[in-house]
C-alpha cells in the first residue's frame, strides 16, 4: 500500500476567547479567571491516500473548515500530529514549511474575497510559485502564467486583468491555477462552490475533476453540501462540534449511515430526487456551544437515541467490520441487540 | 377556481446607473393564490429579488417600477403612495429575510416587538396579547417561550432569530409572505424545522407565500408552483413537480442537470457552458440563446414569448423541450 | 485622457458642484504657488526693492490706494499681494511635508498595530489615544516652547500631532483586510509577514489614505497658521500666511486692515477648498457611503 499523503491524528485546536480585562472578576476567589477556550476542532483523525478526495461535511461551526485551515498551517495546531508524505509538519516553524507548501496548496471558499483586488491575474497566480524562491524573467513569468490559466480554462489575453473584471466562477477558476502553481500532491479546497451559482458550480466541480485525473491530485474538500460531497468524494467524514463522528466511502455513508446524526443529516437535506420520500427525522434544538461542551458524547443533547452512557463517557472513532469507523456508544458493541432500528 | 391573491402583470423595475439602464425586472408576470406557495427560482442577476421588493415598494433610487400592475386583493400596489404601502408591509404583506436581523430590532426585546404587531392590528387587551405571543412563540417551535418573550434578538441563534420573523408575520394575520432565501444563511437541519413550519403556516391560515430562492431542491419541496426567471424575464413557469421532472426551457433544464444528485452518480455533471450575458447590453432575441444547446438563428431574431408548452407549463423558447427530451 | 474623462469618477464629479468650486480653488493656488512670483512685481524680502515712501497704503479701491500695490503695502512698504504669494508657498510646503512626514510614521505604526496585533496593537494605541485627549494645538505649543522654533521644528511638531490620524484609520483598514481569505491564500502561499504587508495589505490599505491626506493638509495648514500667529511657528525671515496675519495684527487697531485680513481670507479659501475636494474624494473613494 502506498503511503498517505495526508495523515491527521488527534487533532486539537482551540482558540482564547477575550482578552486580559474580559478575565478579571469580582468576589470569585481569583481575580483572574480562567481563560475561555473555543473548542473548535477536538481530536480529529483522518488519513488520505494518493489521488483520492475525502469530503469533510458538517454544518456550520462544526470544525470543518478549522481543520483545513490548520492542515494549512493558517492556524496553529493546538496538539496533534500532521503529517504530510509521512513528515510531522505540525511543530515546523515559518521557514522550515516552505518545502512543505509546494506539496501542498489551498483553494478558498469567497471569490470575491480570495484574490486580492491591486493584484493583476498574472502575479496572483504565480504568487506561491515565486515564493519558493529563484528568480524568473519576466518573459517566463508571463508564460507560466498563461500556461496556468489555459489548464483552468482561461485565456492569455486575461493574465494581464485584475480580478474585478471577472465573474464568481471565473475567479474561482484562478484560485484554482493558483494552487496548481506549485504542481502540489494535495489541495485543501474550502467550500470552493458553496458562494457559486449552480450552473458555475458544476463547471467548476468537473474542472476539480478533471485535474484530479491529469495531475494525480488528493483533495480535502469541505463542504457543508451533502450532494455535492457525494459528487466528489471517495471517501466522507462527518463533523460535529469539532469531532469526527463518522468516516466511510461514499457508498457506504449514503446507502448505511451508522452514526445518528449522519442519518439526520441526510435526511434533512432537501433534495430533488422523488425517490426519497419526504419521510425526515425529526431532530430538536440547535447545535450546542464549541465554549462549553456537553459532557459525554457531543451529539446526546438532540439524539433520538441517546441513552445513560452518552452523557457519560465520549464516545470513540471505532473501526467497523465494513472499513468505516463510527464514534456512537450504539456500535461500540460486537452484538446486534443495540443496534439502531 | 378561485381569483388569485397577487397578480403580477408585466412587471419592469428598471435601475438607471452610470453603466447604462439596468432591466433587472423585464416584464414579468405570474400570480399566486390562496394557500400556495409560488417559488421565484433563477441564478444571481435573474432578478428574483427585486420582484420581491417591487411588490412591497421597496425599490430605491435610481431604481424605479417603469410599469406593470402588481394587483393584491384587486388593488394595484404599484400605483399606491408610500405612505400607503407602509400600512400594506408588516401587515397584509410581511416579508422574511435571509438575515433576519434585518427585520427585528435590536434594541427591543422579541416580545416588544410581537405586542406592537398585535396593538397595531388588534385591539386584544395587554394580558390577551401576552397570551397570543407565547402562543404563536410556542407554535413556530420556541420552547420557554413565556421567558423567551423578554429576550433580545442577539440572545438568539440565527434558526430562531427566523423563528420570530415568522411569528411576527404569523401574528399580523398577513395573507401573503414574501420570503426571500429564508433559510440559506441556515444549516440543513435548522432549515428542514423552518421549511416545515412555514408550509404548514401557510396552508393552514389560507395565506399564500413567494419563496425566492437559488436551491432548487428546496423549491421542489416547498412549492406549489415556480416561477423560473434568467435575465429579469420569465423563461419557464409550471407546476413543481412537472418542472422538476421534464421542464421544457433548456435553461431550467441545464440548472436542474447541473445539480449534482444521491441518487445517481454521474462521472461529470452536464455543465451550462459560459455565464450569465451582461444585462445592460442586452439586445433583441432570446437572453439565453449564446448558452444554449437548441439556440438556432431565429433566436438571436426574435425575442421569444411566453406561451403554453404542455400540461401547466408555460415557456419563452422557440424550440421548447419534449417531455422525453433527448 | 478620453479614459479617465469617461470615467464613472468624472461622470461624479461633473455632477457634484462644491468638488467643481474646491478643486478650481484649489487649481488657482497652485498655479499662484508656482507661477505667483513671476507674476508680481515685488520681490518682499528683497529690501533693496522695497520703499519706506510706500508703507501702509490701502487696498487700490480705496483712496490713497496705489496701482502698483493691488491689495496694499505693510509698514515696511511690502506689497501684501507679493507677500501672499510668497507666504502661501511657505504654508504650502510645510502642509504638504507635514503630510508626507505624518503619513510615512501613522501608516508604518497603523500596520504593524493591525497586522501584528498584541502588545505592539496596545502600545502604539494607548500612545494615539492618550495625544487625541490633548487637544492638537496644544501638544504643538508645547513641543516648539520646548524645543525652538524654525520650519524644522513646525514640521516634526505637526508629525508629532498628524501620525495619529494614519494610524488609526491604517489599523482600521488592516484589520479589515487580514480577515479576507486573499491574505490567509499569500500564507498558504509561503508569503513572510513582512511580504505580506509589503505586497498586500499597503496597497490595499492606500485609499482611505488619500482621503486623510487630503483633508490633512488643511488642517496642518491651519495649525502652522495658529502656531506662526502666536509667535512659535516659522521664523520672521520665512514669513507663512499666518505670520502675515499675525503681523498686520499689530496694526489692525489703528485701522489698517488690510494686511492681516487679507492673508487671513487666503487662508480661508485655501482650506476651504482643500475640505470641499476632500470630501468629495470621500464620498467618492468609500464604498460604504456609496
Amino acid at each position: 500500500m502506498t503511503p498517505p499523503v495526508l495523515e491527521v491524528k488527534d487533532l486539537v485546536k482551540a482558540f482564547p476567547v477575550g482578552g486580559f480585562l474580559d478575565r478579571l472578576q469580582v468576589g470569585k476567589g481569583s481575580l483572574l479567571a480562567p481563560q475561555r477556550q473555543l473548542r473548535a476542532v477536538n481530536g480529529v483523525s483522518l488519513t488520505i491516500a494518493p489521488g483520492e478526495v475525502f469530503a469533510l461535511v458538517g454544518e456550520s461551526g462544526c470544525g470543518k473548515s478549522t481543520v483545513a485551515k490548520t492542515i494549512a498551517r493558517i492556524y496553529e495546531p493546538t496538539s496533534g500530529e500532521i503529517r504530510i508524505d509521512g513528515e510531522d509538519v505540525s511543530r515546523l516553524p515559518f521557514r522550515a514549511m516552505l518545502p512543505v507548501r509546494r506539496k501542498l496548496q489551498m483553494i478558498f471558499q469567497d471569490p470575491y474575497a480570495s484574490l486580492d483586488p491591486r493584484q493583476r491575474v498574472r502575479d496572483i497566480v504565480m504568487e506561491p510559485r515565486l515564493a519558493q524562491g529563484g528568480r524568473l524573467s519576466r518573459r517566463e513569468l508571463q508564460d507560466e502564467a498563461v500556461a496556468l490559466l489555459a489548464k483552468v480554462g482561461l485565456n492569455a489575453e486575461q493574465a494581464n486583468r485584475y480580478p474585478h473584471q471577472f465573474s464568481g466562477g471565473q475567479r474561482q477558476r484562478i484560485g484554482i491555477a493558483r494552487a496548481l502553481s506549485v504542481r502540489p500532491t494535495l489541495i485543501i479546497a474550502d467550500e470552493p462552490v458553496s458562494a457559486l451559482d449552480v450552473s458555475i458550480q458544476a463547471q467548476i466541480l468537473n474542472l476539480m475533476k478533471d485535474l484530479r485525473d491529469e495531475f494525480r491530485l488528493s483533495y480535502l474538500f469541505v463542504s457543508h453540501d451533502l450532494s455535492v460531497a457525494h459528487h466528489i468524494a471517495d471517501r466522507i467524514g462527518v463533523m460535529y462540534l469539532g469531532f469526527m463522528v463518522e468516516t466511510a466511502s461514499r457508498d457506504q455513508l449514503f446507502r448505511e449511515p451508522k452514526h445518528p446524526y449522519t442519518r439526520v443529516l441526510l435526511s434533512a437535506a432537501p433534495t430533488l430526487d422523488k425517490s426519497n420520500p419526504g419521510t425526515k427525522i425529526e431532530i430538536r434544538g440547535e447545535v450546542p456551544s464549541a465554549l462549553r461542551l456537553p459532557s459525554g458524547c457531543c451529539f446526546r443533547t438532540r439524539c433520538p437515541l441517546a441513552f445513560d452512557r452518552c452523557a457519560v463517557e465520549r464516545p470513540a472513532l471505532k473501526p467497523q467490520a465494513d472499513g468505516s469507523a463510527v464514534a456512537c456508544h450504539l456500535h461500540d458493541r460486537t452484538d446486534t441487540e443495540r443496534m439502531i432500528p | 377556481m378561485a381569483d388569485p391573491l397577487l397578480e403580477v402583470r408585466d412587471l419592469r423595475t428598471y435601475f438607471h446607473t452610470f453603466g447604462g439602464v439596468v432591466k433587472a425586472v423585464d416584464g414579468v408576470s405570474f400570480d399566486v393564490r390562496q394557500g400556495e406557495v409560488v417559488g421565484l427560482v433563477g441564478e444571481s442577476g435573474g432578478g428574483k429579488s427585486v420582484v420581491g421588493f417591487s411588490i412591497l415598494g421597496l425599490i430605491d433610487p435610481p431604481g424605479r417600477i417603469e410599469a406593470g400592475e402588481i394587483l393584491f386583493a384587486g388593488e394595484n400596489l404599484a400605483a399606491k403612495s408610500e405612505e400607503e404601502m407602509r400600512s400594506v408591509r408588516g401587515g397584509e404583506i410581511a416579508m422574511v429575510f435571509q438575515d433576519p436581523m434585518t427585520s427585528l430590532n435590536p434594541v427591543y426585546t422579541v416580545g416588544h416587538q410581537m405586542d406592537e404587531m398585535l396593538r397595531l392590528h388588534t385591539d386584544l387587551d395587554r394580558k390577551a396579547r401576552r397570551a397570543r405571543c407565547v402562543e404563536m412563540l410556542e407554535q413556530v417551535g420556541i420552547s420557554e417561550a413565556e421567558s423567551r418573550l423578554d429576550a433580545y434578538p442577539h440572545q438568539f441563534s440565527g434558526g430562531m432569530r427566523q423563528r420570530v420573523v415568522i411569528a411576527i408575520a404569523l401574528l399580523a394575520g398577513s395573507r401573503l409572505i414574501i420570503a426571500d432565501e429564508p433559510t440559506t444563511a441556515l444549516d440543513v437541519t435548522v432549515q428542514a424545522q423552518i421549511l416545515k413550519l412555514m408550509r404548514r403556516q401557510i396552508v393552514e391560515r389560507g395565506a399564500a407565500m413567494i419563496m425566492v430562492t437559488h436551491d432548487l431542491a428546496v423549491i421542489s419541496e416547498m412549492a406549489d408552483r415556480v416561477v423560473v426567471l434568467y435575465c429579469g424575464k420569465v423563461v419557464e413557469r409550471g407546476r413543481t413537480a412537472e418542472i422538476i421532472n421534464a421542464p421544457s426551457h433548456p435553461y431550467t433544464r441545464g440548472l436542474l442537470d447541473s445539480i449534482p444528485r444521491i441518487a445517481e452518480r454521474r462521472d461529470r455533471l452536464d455543465q451550462i457552458p459560459g455565464t450569465v450575458p451582461d444585462i445592460r447590453t442586452l439586445g433583441k432575441g432570446c437572453s439565453f440563446r449564446d448558452r444554449c444547446f437548441r439556440a438556432q438563428p431565429v433566436c438571436a431574431e426574435k425575442t421569444p414569448v411566453l406561451s403554453p408548452v404542455r400540461g401547466s407549463l408555460d415557456a419563452a423558447c422557440h424550440f421548447p423541450l419534449e417531455e422525453t427530451a433527448p | 485622457m478620453t479614459r479617465f474623462l469617461s470615467s464613472e469618477f468624472f461622470y461624479h464629479y461633473r455632477r457634484n458642484l462644491p468638488a467643481i468650486f474646491g478643486s478650481a480653488l484649489l487649481l488657482c493656488f497652485t498655479l499662484m504657488a508656482i507661477f505667483g512670483p513671476l507674476l508680481v512685481a515685488q520681490d518682499p524680502y528683497d529690501v533693496t526693492q522695497l520703499e519706506l515712501m510706500d508703507s501702509f497704503k490701502p487696498p487700490v479701491w480705496l483712496e490713497g490706494g496705489d496701482p502698483r500695490y493691488l491689495l496694499g503695502t505693510d509698514g515696511q512698504g511690502r506689497d501684501v499681494l507679493a507677500s501672499i504669494v510668497y507666504g502661501a508657498r511657505i504654508s504650502a510646503f510645510i502642509g504638504l511635508a507635514a503630510m508626507l512626514c505624518s503619513c510615512l510614521i501613522g501608516t508604518t505604526l497603523g500596520l504593524v498595530a493591525g497586522y501584528y496585533g498584541g502588545l505592539a496593537d496596545s502600545v502604539i494605541m494607548r500612545i494615539a489615544d492618550i495625544q487625541l485627549s490633548f487637544p492638537s494645538m496644544l501638544i504643538a505649543l508645547f513641543l516648539m516652547s520646548a524645543f525652538g522654533t524654525g520650519i524644522d521644528m513646525v514640521l516634526i511638531a505637526l508629525t508629532a500631532v498628524g501620525w495619529v490620524v494614519y494610524a488609526r484609520t491604517v489599523r482600521g483598514s488592516t484589520l479589515g483586510e487580514i480577515q479576507k481569505e486573499y491574505i490567509q491564500a499569500a500564507r498558504v502561499a509561503g508569503l513572510g509577514n513582512v511580504a505580506i504587508i509589503r505586497k498586500h495589505v499597503l496597497p490595499n490599505v492606500l485609499t482611505p489614505l488619500i482621503v486623510v491626506s487630503t483633508i490633512q493638509v488643511g488642517t496642518f495648514i491651519l495649525i502652522e497658521a495658529s502656531l506662526s500667529f502666536l509667535g512659535v511657528g516659522v521664523p520672521i525671515t520665512q514669513p507663512s500666511l499666518g505670520l502675515l496675519v499675525k503681523e498686520g495684527f499689530d496694526v489692525l487697531f489703528s485701522g489698517i486692515w488690510w494686511t492681516s485680513a487679507f492673508p487671513g481670507l487666503f487662508i480661508m479659501f485655501l482650506v476651504f477648498g482643500i475640505n470641499l475636494f476632500g470630501d468629495f474624494l470621500r464620498d467618492e473613494l468609500n464604498p460604504r457611503l456609496r
